[in-house]
């Protein structure tokens, strides 16, 4: 009963933490294409708040869930397992970047050196699919 | 028209209805210094004008240091980040792995493994997260990382990171 309730925790995180990744992804992707203003800088430290307060949270309850759940079932040496958590490890570095940039942007400062947003946005949706199939499907 | 001790009347009406219009402003606006530079303004209609950018300019300054906290925040939050995963690893090292090997208790180093593990990868996070917002260059990246697999290194980082944030409010002052 407590390892169901636990992995219906993780499910709920997880789905906040890929909820707010994504939309942090295509957000970013829109502001960096408009003129910096004093609107695209409301809704960067808006979002960026939300992340702060919400999204960043889901992604620490994720690990810490995630990390106790593997514990629990005995599923540390699976191979799935392992991929998906260099994936949840990825996409949190990319939410890492995401939360930095939405900061520059917010700031007004200069994104010369912002990565293209578009294969981000492409990736954290890759990342997220293979993360779904990875624990269903357990095919390693 | 002069009143009982010779001065301007209708001047001092003037003067008394600017000052409560200023007085006004600086109750609703709360930015007292440029709501006093207004004093000296002519016309009234022409002070709503130059208030209203003067408003604008005040919002703007604000969200701006406001926004000049949010990185302070952030370097705030790397050295929290900075002393738990420091810690953790002491923990792990001085205190679990001893318990396991001399005491034989091996739930210490279980507990402490993981938990270790987490605070690696939240500080990793939040180095990550601090360096895609603000000026940082490759060294300091290389540095903030490296030290993460030294013990002490995290609590190296901690004068670092306060000089850093001396230096970005000075900075910030200066400009």
């Amino acid at each position: 009963m407590l390892y169901l309730c636990l992995k219906a925790a993780h499910v709920a995180a997880s789905i906040l933490f890929a909820a707010g990744a994504l939309a942090s992804a295509v957000f970013i992707q829109w502001l960096q294409a408009q003129e910096s203003s004093s609107d695209t800088k409301n809704i960067a430290a808006a979002w960026h708040s939300w992340n702060a307060r919400v999204t960043t949270p889901a992604m620490l309850v994720v690990w810490a869930l995630g990390l106790t759940l593997a514990m629990q079932g005995g599923w540390g040496s699976s191979g799935w397992l392992k991929l998906k958590f260099v994936c949840v490890l990825t996409l949190s570095a990319l939410h890492g970047m995401q939360s930095g940039a939405l900061r520059r942007i917010a700031a007004g400062t200069s994104t010369r050196h912002a990565p293209d947003w578009m294969n981000i946005r492409a990736l954290t949706v890759i990342l997220i699919t293979a993360i779904a199939i990875l624990a269903v499907a357990k095919p390693l | 028209v002069r009143g009982e001790h010779g001065n301007n009347v209708h001047g001092e009406l003037l003067a008394q209805r600017r000052r409560g219009l200023v007085a006004k402003t600086q109750r609703s606006m709360s930015f007292v210094p440029l709501a006093s530079q207004l004093a000296f303004h002519e016309d009234c209609h022409d002070i709503s004008a130059v208030l209203q950018s003067r408003v604008e300019t005040h919002r703007m300054t604000t969200k701006q240091e406001l926004l000049q906290l949010a990185e302070l925040r952030q370097l705030r939050k790397l050295k929290i980040a900075s002393l738990l995963e420091a810690s953790s690893l002491l923990v792990l090292l001085f205190v679990a792995v001893p318990l396991k090997h001399l005491g034989g208790w091996s739930e210490a180093t279980s507990f402490m493994g993981p938990l270790h593990g987490l605070t690696f990868l939240f500080y990793l996070y939040v180095v990550i997260e601090t360096v895609s917002g603000g000026e940082w260059t490759r060294k300091e990246v290389a540095r903030l990382v490296l030290l993460a697999f030294v013990p002490f290194g995290g609590f190296a980082n901690l004068p670092w990171l306060k000089r850093r944030a001396s230096q970005y409010s000075m900075a910030q002052v200066g400009s």
